[in-house]
């Protein structure tokens, strides 16, 4: 039947109302197309099968996408009168379970559930989802961080309505904004509430809808044409194909009423041919809706006639332009034109069209329904309304989400995405697909809107935002959006068809290590150009990615450039293993693995030492970044590899072995080391092993720095750290302790007879709180604390002890605390217990051991009593929003806290003594108070003089100490032999060890070291952490992948 | 004539229904092209990006191909903005890239656009020979003079070489390795050697010898190992 009055489609809607609210049980599988491909199909064909068997009175409906892809496959559970639950991956057995106690036995199943719908979601007001009392237990909707923000108006019906039933759609509002419009508003009337409500063409360049309508209206011409693009080409965006398969009839709702208001006559809808599932929904809406008469001759029994034809498309990203389009859909190749003239004056056929996207089409109808004045309330100033945006990659919660323009990046990543996966570090969110660009950290608080996004030289576009962490290599992502852009140029125009080619060329040659220093500025250039006169928007913004990835990125392109290195290890030429590219000292991990598998402990200790000075120590303190890269725990757990070192050592010292080191020949060049902490020591290490008479200058009686005086021993005991200091002096380098520069001997002395100097003299000193009476008596700087302990004096502390810090030297002064006997440890850290820097492995054996913690306190004031300090206010912080880091910030509120203690220890970070720098001079100094330095070479503002270590970077780790003493001996060397003497190094040493892949991919539990009890271990000084014994350390060498073997094959 | 257009800073009144480029020939402003068909049909040009000119007011600013823009009133071009300037050059260092630098067995050398545009835009690109009118019998070599035209940048309209002399080379040598390959052969089938070759080069291209050396070596002229350019 043809609807011709309002009366005619309210039946229509009534029959709709009828399946939407049904009277009996319900199951509800969402199969769109991503539904179906994470196996919803199987589970709807058993659950018609059991019903079936069970002889269940139960219907099966059949919705569209909802958007939570992060917990696909969903069944829903509706009884009536009761909310809507849906189920999270569910899977046969769960589906059984479901059936039987909550559909049948009318009891949810608590576990299984994710949320439930205890009323509208949606902005949607006719036949509204049922308001019911929500179930207890289970969160509904609104309260899911995930759609806490959203505001649905695009996807109003999706996942509520079967696409395929016209009535449900009409139930729900459908096709009332067409009748109003043709029946009661003129065209111009129409276009007008268009224009003021501020849509603007969600297709990516955002131009405003009404205004566009509006040059169409004006062009002459006999016959009119309206487009919708459903083309969406960008990889990784989805949006649309949800809104064609879970909602088709709002596009043809919209197309109907903006043909009225052009004056068009006939229309296309264009979709990709790669959705098969969409393309049949809307073959199936466009039959429905020709037979109720919504399209054809006279629709809704007005004089207004117009016929929607589809199109399909076949596999042109280009064809997502205007003008290919077009050329597309009038069967030639598609090539874009240039513009003017505009589609809107000339276009399909040469006759005036207008062209608008999916969304801008679906939004047309809930214009008209709701108003322009509602419309525009929404979003922000420039930008009105919301969009759909597809958030896909490292993410927590991966999906579709609706947001209202304003919303900040922020929000979207760590209030609705629940930031990055696995605990990686958040690096950029790229928008807009290929023709975006990516958006780092420090501009998250960006509300998102065109003109914001375009300031940042990224784009809205089409709405997908990919999140990148901390493994993904920026110049290899530029790459990929390269390589796709190039491969889909249409090849007219030279700027697109060889200028992306040739931006390709250099990011090739960048990724394999042939990088030239005057490959950013070329890539630059040529990006720009490219950019500004290609002939469309695909050459005009291909190379956005490129620009972003170089402008917030541009250490990474150095990197590969100058150092050849891909610090997230993904360009495969750059690196042999992640754990080895990882490593701040290259140390080759697979490599003495391997050997510790073959029973050679001895050589895998070798193998260490020929990177690393300290295997011993590291093997028990490094923060271990490799194991954090390690593939191994992509597939079951990562590897041991620190445990794994610290048995090859200790095994050999067992057997009283004695390592080998190589050397070159000596030269007659000699270097003076400032400092015997472990940049100190590893740069005269690898310094006499190339070859040159080295000298320590250090200012206290032993040499070990930081790993002597601030490490306790129950972490690193002396003898570990006097064995491996005991190999460094046994290969020649020269000691001088007790020895202060600018006391004992001047630094132009130093200068003048040594031919370089490296600086390495740490951060010694506590950071200040600045709180008046903190230099009382009863207060103490941690690492004073620390060396005070180590050097074997016992420090009077009393019975209570409260440490402000949240680090590593906090930790290990409550832990050596609790060692000295001191009953009561407290600290007290101003963020939360995830927040902490220190170890996660050494916060928990602290709590083990007794320590206390307060969280989210900040000191305010000391207390003093009789001249001493007795105890601290804290002002009690509360946790604020996500800064653009992920961390929730700390807001103090008017509450305090007092602690009372016999001591109090500060350990909030650590500085330079800025005594030194005043020996050495202030022109080697940042504003930090550091050593200024190249980061490549280590050189200082003097030629002769290098620096690293914590002296130059600020308090970091062990490894990144060491790992600079190497590299500042490499550049030492390289400078005074003009060679690389570690070429020659590698090729003197005769570790070989097997090369023959491994057959382990089964799954293997990471084996773990022992430990002593907590109760026993808070006695002494002990060792807490045990070696692995052998059989142990065989299985989890076993478990190595030995990716080097597999990167070596594939260079070949 | 009843659309204003300003071409420069020059007031232009015109018919309506043209393009920006008819207008500006009409009115003795140069505007260069190559994929341009007289042909007023808007599908079939504007792709080789070299007639682009500046729109800086009466429209969407930007760079537009003035083969296809139509004139519309109030319309503000640039022919000779810096925009313009390096879009066109990059259009045409673009096109080297991929175009088969033959220059002394080409018919159009001593007429040819590419060696036009490079010394409009000046771009180092093209040997000397693609400016040199001498080919076949007339060219230098097959005279046995060590004329280094194969091995050199244009830029002088092939000065001396149009006059009978030979090319010593004075912009310089070129460095790009394909381009070389061609001159080099030509030496070679010419009965030139490699020694030869450098020391003439040497006297104004010293610092780009090694480059010569390596596309030699490579094509066997000079003893030694073949370095492979570029990655697998």
């Amino acid at each position: 039947m043809k609807i011709q009055k309002l009366s005619d489609l309210e039946e229509i809607g009534k029959i709709g109302e009828k399946t939407l609210r049904r009277g009996k049980p319900q199951l509800i599988f969402g199969l769109g197309t991503c539904g179906i491909a994470s196996g919803g199909a199987p589970l709807k064909d058993f659950a018609v099968e059991y019903l079936r068997k069970t002889k269940t009175d139960a219907g099966i409906s059949i919705v569209g996408c909802i958007g939570l892809c992060y917990v696909e496959p969903l069944v829903d559970v509706k009884l009536p009168g009761k909310p809507r639950v849906t189920y999270r991956d569910m899977t046969v057995e769960k589906l059984k379970r479901v059936i039987d106690e909550h559909l049948i036995g009318g009891r949810p199943v608590k576990e299984y559930a994710l949320a439930q719908l205890a009323g509208e979601l949606s902005v949607n007001v006719n036949c509204p989802l049922e308001s019911t009392t929500p179930y207890e237990g289970i969160p509904t909707y609104q309260e899911l961080p995930f759609f806490l923000k959203q505001l649905r108006i695009v996807l109003r019906n999706c996942g509520v309505i079967n696409p395929d039933s016209l009535e449900e759609y009409v139930a729900r509002g459908g096709y009332k904004s067409a009748f109003k419009a043709l029946h009661e508003m003129k065209p111009e009337e129409v276009i007008e509430v268009v224009k003021s409500s501020g849509l603007r063409g969600r297709g990516g360049a955002g131009f405003p809808t009404g205004l566009k309508w509006q040059f169409a209206r004006n062009a002459k011409g006999d016959k009119k044409y309206i487009i919708c693009n459903a083309d969406e080409g960008d990889p990784g965006a989805y949006m649309n194909r949800a809104v064609l398969e879970g909602d088709p009839h709002t596009v043809i709702e919209g197309m109907v009423i903006g043909a009225y208001a052009i004056g068009a006559s006939e229309g296309y809808l264009y979709v990709r041919a790669e959705y098969p599932l969409a393309v049949k929904t809307l073959e199936k809406s466009i039959k429905d809706a020709e037979k109720y008469g919504l399209l054809g001759e006279n629709i809704l029994g007005s004089n207004f006639s117009f016929k929607l034809n589809i199109m399909e498309g076949a596999g042109a990203f280009v064809c997502g332009e205007e003008t290919a389009l077009m050329a597309s859909i009038e069967g030639k190749r598609g090539e874009p034109h240039p513009r003017p003239p505009f589609p809107a004056e000339a276009g399909l056929f040469g006759k005036p069209t207008n062209i608008n996207n999916v969304e801008s089409w679906n939004t047309v109808p809930i214009i008209i329904e709701k108003g322009a004045a509602w419309y525009s309330s929404i979003g922000t100033k420039g930008t009105k309304g919301t969009k759909v945006f597809s958030l896909v990659g490292k993410i927590n919660r991966s999906g579709l989400v609706e947001i209202p323009f304003g919303t900040t990046v922020k929000d979207v990543i760590y209030e609705i995405g629940g930031g990055a996966q696995n605990n990686r570090a958040f690096k950029a969110v790229q928008t807009g697909g290929p023709s975006g660009g990516c958006i780092p950290p420090e501009h998250l608080d960006v509300g998102i809107d065109y003109e914001n996004l375009k300031a940042l030289g990224a784009i809205v576009g089409s709405g997908g935002m990919v999140v990148m962490d901390e493994d993904t290599c920026m110049v290899d992502v530029a790459k990929y959006f390269l390589g796709f852009t190039t491969e889909e140029s249409c090849g007219q125009c030279t700027l697109c068809r060889v200028g992306l080619r040739r931006l390709l060329d250099v990011l090739d040659r960048i990724s394999t290590g042939e990088g030239k220093e005057s490959d950013i500025d070329t890539l630059n250039h040529l990006a720009i150009q490219v950019r500004d006169g290609s002939l469309c928007a695909l050459g005009g913004t291909a190379p956005n990615p490129v620009l972003t990835t170089l402008s917030y990125f541009r250490n990474e392109y150095e990197e590969h450039i100058k150092q050849k290195k891909c610090i997230a290890s993904v360009c495969a030429t750059l690196f042999d293993a992640p754990c080895q590219n990882t490593c701040p000292a290259g140390t080759n991990v697979p490599g003495y693995i391997q050997l510790i598998r073959d029973g050679k402990y001895q050589k895998a200790y070798e193998l260490n030492l020929e990177d690393n000075p300290f295997p011993s120590i590291c093997g028990r303190v490094c923060e271990h970044p490799c194991e954090g890269r390690c593939q191994r725990g992509q597939f079951d757990e990562p590897i041991a590899i620190r445990e794994l070192k610290r048995f090859c050592v200790d095994k050999t010292l067992e057997k009283k072995g004695k390592p080998s080191i190589t050397k070159l020949k000596p030269n007659n060049k000699q270097v003076a080391i400032v400092g015997g902490g472990p940049s100190g020591l590893s740069a005269a290490y690898f310094l006499t092993k190339l070859g040159y008479s080295t000298t320590i200058f250090e200012s206290s009686g032993k040499l070990g720095g930081m790993m002597r005086w601030a490490i306790p021993k129950y972490r690193l005991p002396h003898r570990v750290l006097d064995n491996d200091i005991k190999n460094i002096l046994d290969i020649g380098v020269k000691v001088r302790l007790g020895c202060i520069i600018g006391k004992d001997v001047t630094f132009s002395e130093l200068a003048e007879k040594y031919d370089v100097l490296y600086l390495a003299v740490g951060a010694q000193l506590d950071q200040k709180l600045g709180l008046e009476g903190e230099n009382l008596p009863g207060m103490m700087p941690g690492l004073k604390f620390l060396h005070d302990v180590n050097n074997g004096v016992k420090p009077h502390i009393g019975n209570s002890i409260v440490i402000i810090g949240g680090g590593n030297v906090a930790v290990d002064v409550a832990r050596t605390a609790k060692r000295l006997g001191c009953e009561k440890v407290t600290m007290c850290y101003r963020r939360e217990k995830e927040d902490m820097p220190a170890y996660t492995e050494e916060c928990d054996a602290a709590w083990e051991e007794g320590i206390n913690f307060h969280f989210l306190v900040a000191p305010e004031k000391v207390i003093e009593k009789d001249g001493r300090a007795v105890g601290v206010v804290f002002k009690k912080m509360k946790i604020g929003n996500y800064d653009k880091w992920g961390r929730r910030t700390p807001l103090p509120t008017e509450q305090t806290i007092e602690v009372m203690a016999d001591t109090i220890v500060t350990a909030i970070g650590q500085v330079v003594d800025q005594k030194f720098i005043d020996t050495i001079g202030h022109e080697f100094a940042t504003s930090r108070g550091t050593i200024k330095v190249d980061k490549y070479n280590q050189r200082t503002t003097n030629l002769k003089v290098y620096a690293g270590g914590d002296a130059a970077t600020g308090p970091a780790s062990v490894i990144d100490a060491i790992s600079q003493g190497k590299n500042a001996a490499r550049s030492i060397d390289k400078m005074l032999s003009g060679e690389d003497g570690f070429i020659e190094l590698k090729k003197k040493s005769k570790i070989k060890y097997s090369m023959k892949l491994p057959d382990n991919e089964k799954k293997m539990i990471r084996q773990k070291p022992s430990e002593l009890l907590a109760k026993e271990r808070v006695c002494s000084f002990d060792e807490v952490v045990q070696c692995m014994d052998a059989r142990c350390a065989k299985k989890e060498a076993e478990r190595c992948f030995r990716c080097d073997i597999m990167s070596k094959e594939a260079k070949e | 004539m009843s659309i204003k257009v300003t071409i420069d800073g020059k007031e232009i009144m015109c018919e309506p229904n043209q393009t920006v480029l008819d207008v500006a020939k009409k009115n003795g402003i140069d505007i260069p092209t190559l994929c341009y068909i007289p042909i007023y049909d808007t599908n079939r040009s504007g792709t080789c990006r070299v007639c682009l000119v500046e729109i800086t007011g009466g429209g969407r600013p930007g760079l537009q191909s003035s083969c296809t823009l139509p004139v519309s009133q109030g319309l503000v071009i640039s022919t000779k903005s810096e925009a313009v300037y390096q879009a066109r050059r990059t259009v045409v260092e673009l096109l080297l890239t991929e175009h088969l630098q033959d220059c002394r067995n080409c018919p159009t050398s001593g007429n040819c656009n590419f060696a036009k545009f490079c010394r409009d835009y000046d771009i180092n690109g093209v040997p000397v020979c693609s400016e040199c009118p001498n080919q076949k019998d007339g060219c230098l070599l097959s005279r046995g003079v060590l004329c280094l035209g194969p091995i050199t940048f244009a830029n002088c309209n092939a000065y001396c070489t149009r006059r009978g002399y030979r090319c010593e080379g004075c912009h310089s040598t070129i460095i790009n390795e394909d381009v070389l390959h061609f001159g080099l052969e030509a030496y070679r089938n010419a009965g030139f050697v490699a020694e030869q070759i450098l020391e003439a080069a040497t006297v104004f291209s010293s610092r780009d010898i090694h480059i010569l050396k390596k596309v030699m070596t490579n094509i066997g002229m000079l003893k030694g190992k073949p370095k492979r350019r570029g990655h697998k």
